[in-house]
């Protein structure tokens, strides 16, 4: 079924799956959670927190019942080949569109920051070429990138706004428990669509060495999330202002315009954030990309799936080059999202439950 | 071969596609501004902003370097230049007309808003500078008593760049607490933030006599010295409109009254009434300001502890003696107590701007209370009670105990 000996560790599955979910869109999250619930927003943060792992449970208890088996093929047992089919198909097109808003967003971020006259459609080229120059190589390669670039990634960004802190007015953060309920609760879920990329679990399954340590490998990946989350959240709150934050298209690359390194060697770190953000844009389209390829590969049970990043490129192109504005680039992102909560939480779960009640399980389980 | 020939093409295309930054803006093609200015004028009946900005002139900054020698000594290392457009930045592109070379200005770290521009509301402004990916947030905001443009025109007295020297004068502020120094980012958000008024910094020209300074706040008297800038008073806004100024003596009661003073001297008069004889200067500085809610009654309690060495003692009577140090305390504690009073009043009753905050604070103790005022809130305000507690200690009395008695 494998092409080759494309198994990843655990270390490796967390660096991927933190890597993925980390992208350019953590820089509009603390504008998000202020519109939300103003000064509350750090709140949301913790109970997207929560939401997310009982998500990352659902996908892992079904890694876990069907170990070494692909989504499609357990859900085709599940649901009947004619609904597994389209829920594939679904799968594929969620992924290429969240290529193709990932690397859109990339394009928008260094066109306001780093390139101003560069064409977009070249930065959007550029990053492409070498995402599918890496993600021909398979999984494993893909994994070991993440790892490698994991330390790379967040070591700076905790630094770098570890600089803005003594600039930090904690009382930001106050009225707390202020947002009604309701608010509250719409908010949390908006806020757990900053999680997008978790279903990527669906595609990883048969990839893992260790499919026994799936808890353990999810409960880390989304811990390092959500306590990233909530650091950059606290910081921008705390240095910016909520209100300020919700002004910013950015926030968090705002504050790197406010910083200036000690020791007078960087005054501007504005490049270094590009830098850091460009790795981590990086790696969250690699893994969509591959995702969206393997599906391919999965459901039309080929020989072999690198023939499927040629034939998705010209439609992750065209889907990246279609907004007209930063708008409506943050619209189509909104979209994705709530497709990722559908393939990435309903589905998983109907296909729990219809599996538990059917007793179906994976034949080595 | 055919093979080969299509690999080759392939690397040309791409060695091609990576031949460096595209939107590269080279440093000797820039046009650095040091220090913006943003007026507000009326020409033929239509309000046109000014914008103005020294600009370094490169060559003559790299031949003061160790390398250089000394160039054309006698040049200033700035130009200003100014224009006039429709439009904040129209009015920044047209300098394009007399520069040859690309205005630039993520490296100004002042930035000066014109009295008139400040009147007619801040709020035009701060949308051209949040909106703006150039011009950082840690770019201290002035008010200018006047024209930003003539703030601009003033030559530096100590350093070689009015940037320099302004910036300078702004990071020495702390040792006096007579100056609320702010940035934009702080400004941008004292403005958005319901419950808040805005404040900044005012910077004025003062004409420099023969010998020696003017006296502070005393700007419009004409002497025919140099013309130097100072940093005196803030500039005090009201719903994004500039209201009014608070002098040296006010600024100074409202950094106490917010816990900014960080430094500065506070003369009493301890023996008589008259005469200021002691000097107490404050070294550490703190303020609370608790809301008090009672059925629909809001009042706000400032608490203020300062504590501070003996500086100076104008008299021969004893004074390091438990008993007047206590009497120096209270005295301290009064004129503190004054000065933040008067700056209160001032706000409250001349200005009716939120500038202490004291929405803010209600919106953070109170949420669901400051729900309900939230609309009123500015008709709330100026009546609202404010009662004033201030503790101050003195720690050290300098190098001596009693003044010597000189025969």
């Amino acid at each position: 079924m494998l092409t080759n000996n494309d198994l990843i560790t655990v270390p490796q599955a967390v660096a991927l799956i933190i890597m993925t979910v980390l992208e350019v869109g953590l820089l509009s999250l603390p504008r998000e959670v202020a519109t939300y619930a103003e000064s509350d927003g750090w709140i949301l943060v913790i109970i997207a927190w929560l939401l997310a792992f009982i998500c990352s449970l659902v996908l892992s208890t079904l890694i876990r019942r069907f170990p070494g088996e692909t989504f499609i093929e357990y859900s085709q047992k599940v649901i009947g080949k004619f609904l597994a089919f389209a829920i594939g198909v679904i799968l594929i097109i969620h992924f290429v569109l969240a290529t193709a808003v990932v690397i859109r967003t990339f394009a928008e971020v260094t066109n306001a920051f780093m390139l101003p006259n560069t064409p977009r459609e070249f930065i959007i080229i550029a990053q492409m070429l070498l995402t599918i120059y890496l993600i021909r190589h398979g999984i494993e390669p893909t994994a070991r990138i993440a790892e490698i670039l994991f330390p790379l990634l967040l070591v700076p960004i905790f630094a770098m706004y570890m600089i803005a802190l003594p600039k930090a007015d904690f009382t930001e953060l106050l009225p707390v428990f202020n947002t009604p309920i309701k608010t509250m609760a719409v908010g949390s879920l908006y806020t757990m669509l900053n999680f997008f990329g978790l279903e990527i679990l669906l595609i990883l399954g048969p990839y893992l060495k260790r499919p026994d340590k799936i808890y353990w490998t999810m409960f880390v990946s989304v811990g390092v999330i959500a306590l990233i989350f909530l650091f950059i959240v606290i910081i921008t709150f705390s240095v910016l202002g909520v209100q300020p934050a919700k002004q910013f298209i950015w926030p968090g690359m705002t504050i790197i315009r406010m910083i200036t390194a000690p020791g007078r060697v960087f005054e501007r770190l504005d490049a270094l954030a590009m830098a850091l953000w460009t790795i981590a844009s990086f790696t969250a389209s690699n893994s969509m990309y591959l995702a969206g390829a393997l599906t391919c590969f999965h459901l039309t049970k080929a020989r072999e799936f690198k023939f499927f990043i040629t034939i998705l490129f010209p439609w992750i192109y065209f889907l990246a080059s279609l907004p007209p504005s930063i708008i409506a680039t943050e619209k189509l992102r909104h979209i994705v999202r709530w497709g990722s909560v559908s393939v990435g939480i309903a589905v998983p779960v109907i296909v729990l439950l219809l599996s538990i009640i059917m007793k179906k399980k994976g034949e080595t389980a | 071969m055919g093979k080969r020939f299509v690999t080759i093409l392939i690397i040309v295309f791409i060695l091609f596609s990576f031949t460096g930054c595209w939107s590269r803006r080279e440093i000797e093609k820039l046009a650095m501004a040091t220090i913006i200015g943003t007026d507000k004028v009326t020409i033929d009946g239509q309000d046109k902003w000014l914008i103005s900005a020294n600009m370094i002139k490169p060559r003559d900054l790299a031949s003061q370097g160790p390398l250089g020698g000394n160039g054309s000594g006698s040049d200033k290392p700035t130009v200003l230049v100014s224009s006039i457009g429709a439009t904040a930045w129209e009015a920044g592109r047209n300098l394009a007309a007399r520069l040859p070379r690309r205005e630039y200005i993520s490296h100004a770290n002042i930035f000066v808003i014109g009295e008139r521009l400040a009147r007619d509301g801040v709020d035009q402004i701060i949308d051209v500078i949040l909106r703006s990916k150039d011009i950082r947030l840690n770019t201290w905001v002035l008010v200018a008593k006047g024209q930003a443009l003539d703030i601009l025109e003033t030559e530096p007295e100590f350093e070689e760049l009015l940037s320099q020297e302004v910036m300078g004068i702004v990071q020495n502020q702390p040792v006096a607490s007579k100056v609320f120094t702010i940035d934009i980012k702080r400004f941008a958000n004292q403005l958005i933030t319901p419950g808040q008024d805005a404040v900044a910094s005012c910077i004025e020209i003062f004409e420099r006599k023969e010998e020696g300074q003017s006296q502070p706040g005393n700007s419009s008297d004409k002497g025919n010295g140099q013309k130097a800038v100072r940093l005196g008073g803030t500039a005090v806004f009201r719903k994004g409109k500039l209201a009014g100024w608070l002098n040296d003596e006010e600024t100074k009661g409202y950094l106490y009254g917010i816990g900014r003073a960080r430094q500065g001297i506070i003369s009493l008069s301890v023996h008589e009434l008259d005469k200021k004889d002691v000097a107490f200067a404050m070294t550490r500085a703190s303020s609370r300001i608790v809301p008090r809610v009672e059925g629909d009654e809001i009042s706000f309690i400032i608490d203020i502890k300062a504590e501070g060495d003996l500086q100076q003692h104008d008299d021969t009577r004893p004074i390091a003696r438990p008993d007047v140090i206590k009497a120096v305390e209270q005295k301290a504690a009064h004129e503190i107590k004054a000065l933040v009073e008067n700056a209160l009043n001032k706000a409250q009753n001349e200005f009716e701007a939120d500038i202490f905050g004291f929405g803010n604070r209600l919106h953070k103790r109170y949420p669901q209370f400051w729900k309900q005022i939230q609309q009123d809130w500015r008709e709330i305000y100026p009546d609202i009670k404010v009662t004033v507690n201030v503790e101050a200690k003195v720690r050290r009395t300098g190098m001596i105990t009693d003044t010597p008695a000189v025969n």
